[in-house]
């Protein structure tokens, strides 16, 4: 919608920079072919779409072993098939208190095939103590809540967790793309892509250390070992059955091209700055509720609040209808809203991204000053 | 395929082409091509290279730890024999 203030980054990031569109439709339009099915030149521009963007990805997450970045339709599809392909009946997982339901829900399935979860001692933030990382088989914790935007310390909880021997699984949905973190003690690291990573809907993946071996998600068609029943051996192969959705990882490669040449510490203060700014302005006004954490630094680039006397629902339709694209409810993270202490009404989030400026803020912020002065 | 070329094959179409990567880096003149049929491998794609340049080829295959299936070079009688 032309005039729109796009505060909505944390569902996913918009407008997309010019260069992923172009590939998404140089894709469409000029290649064709299939990843793996033939060396004929089509399937062969096709499989080096793919490759690129795998050494994209490694190259901007620091990630070992490209092969082992698995590509799904968004970050729900990694999540299930580590959660279902390495969790065994007897096992236990703890979790953060913020997951978003693509965690619990697949937890809570599990359930039924004798999987247990629960909570880790958890911090002032809700996120898992690095101090007291429980003796379990796997800690999941989000890189970075879509609700209250508490940003884990991955670093620490991953040593202690390699010390412990305890898989490390990040939910990096809201980080990945957004600020720099150490991945080297990550056990299985899930993205999606149409956020941060700049891509297009319908594209994520999944990464696995070496040495993790989860079950195969899907089998099916390859391209490679077409003799055998079972899928290959090796990787990406192995977790890589059907046709892949390749305009949608040219798009994504081309997103992660787009931030290794902005590079992820001048992003993450960019969106620093403009959270300080919506941060101290809410702080500084009695008329709206601001979640913590106060600090602009201590939080992934999102502000949830609600307007006193407003339902949440009522404020963000108002913010929509002056022109501002907003988040309203509870985010698919209802744990996080029952932390936050907004549970079950939800508040409003607001989301800038790598291509907000300063000045869409600060308009965003003389609009909620009139929505505010109406309630 | 050219006359005085070899193709090396790798495990996977990911293995293959992180191979070409590294042989073009190296400014050895490569292509990507069709594994042919004949050749045991599961992965479709194959590089083409010089033969002049197997010994040079063979040290990056090492150095980087490339998943090889091996080398052919094709005989007179159309079918490929591993170097």
């Amino acid at each position: 919608m032309p005039g729109t203030i796009y505060l909505d980054n944390a569902a996913t990031s918009f407008p997309k920079p010019g260069p992923v569109v172009k590939a998404v439709v140089r894709t469409m339009e000029s290649v064709g072919g299939n990843p793996g099915r033939g060396g004929r030149s089509r399937a062969l521009q096709a499989a080096r779409i793919l490759f690129d963007t795998r050494m994209a990805i490694a190259d901007l997450l620091k990630l070992g072993h490209p092969e082992r970045i698995i590509f799904t339709r968004n970050a729900t599809e990694g999540l299930n098939m580590a959660l279902k392909g390495l969790l065994r009946k007897g096992d236990t997982a703890a979790i953060s208190a913020l997951e978003h339901n693509s965690v619990t829900r697949p937890l809570h399935a599990l359930k039924k095939r004798g999987v247990k979860f629960h909570h880790a001692l958890l911090d002032k933030n809700g996120l898992p103590d690095p101090k007291h990382v429980p003796k379990v088989k796997m800690l999941v914790t989000t890189g970075a809540s879509n609700v209250t935007g508490a940003v884990a310390d991955v670093a620490a909880l991953g040593k202690a967790c390699r010390r412990l021997g305890v898989l490390f699984m990040v939910d990096a949905a809201q980080t990945a793309g957004a600020m720099p973190f150490d991945t080297s003690n990550i056990d299985v690291l899930v993205c999606s892509g149409h956020k941060a990573l700049l891509g297009p809907q319908g594209v994520g993946f999944v990464w696995f250390s070496p040495g993790v071996e989860p079950d195969t998600w899907m089998e099916g068609g390859t391209g490679s070992d077409s003799e055998s029943l079972n899928m290959p051996s090796y990787w990406p192969d192995r977790h890589e059955a059907g046709t892949m959705n390749t305009p949608g990882i040219a798009g994504l490669g081309a997103g992660v091209k787009f931030l290794l040449k902005k590079g992820l510490v001048g992003v993450r203060e960019k969106e620093v700055a403009l959270c300080r700014a919506i941060i101290e302005w809410m702080a500084n006004d009695d008329r709206i509720i601001l979640y913590p954490p106060r600090g602009p630094e201590e939080r992934a680039g999102l502000v949830s609040f609600n307007v006193k006397g407003m339902d949440p629902a009522e404020a963000g339709d108002t913010l929509d209808r002056k022109g501002v694209a907003c988040r309203v409810g509870l985010h698919c993270s209802p744990d996080a809203h029952r932390f936050m202490g907004t549970f079950p009404d939800g508040a409003v989030r607001v989301s800038p991204g790598v291509m907000s400026t300063m000045k869409e803020v600060k308009t965003f912020l003389s609009i909620l000053d009139r929505v505010a002065r109406r309630r | 395929m050219s006359v005085g070329e070899l193709i090396a094959v790798f495990i996977s179409t990911h293995e293959t082409l992180r191979a070409e990567r590294a042989f073009r880096e190296a400014r050895i003149k490569v292509r990507a091509t069709v594994k042919p049929r004949k050749i045991g491998s599961n992965c479709q794609m194959a590089i083409t290279f010089p033969e002049g340049k197997l010994a040079e080829i063979k040290n990056i295959v090492k150095k980087d730890g490339f998943d090889l299936v091996g080398f052919y070079r094709k005989r007179e009688e159309g079918d490929w024999a591993e170097v």
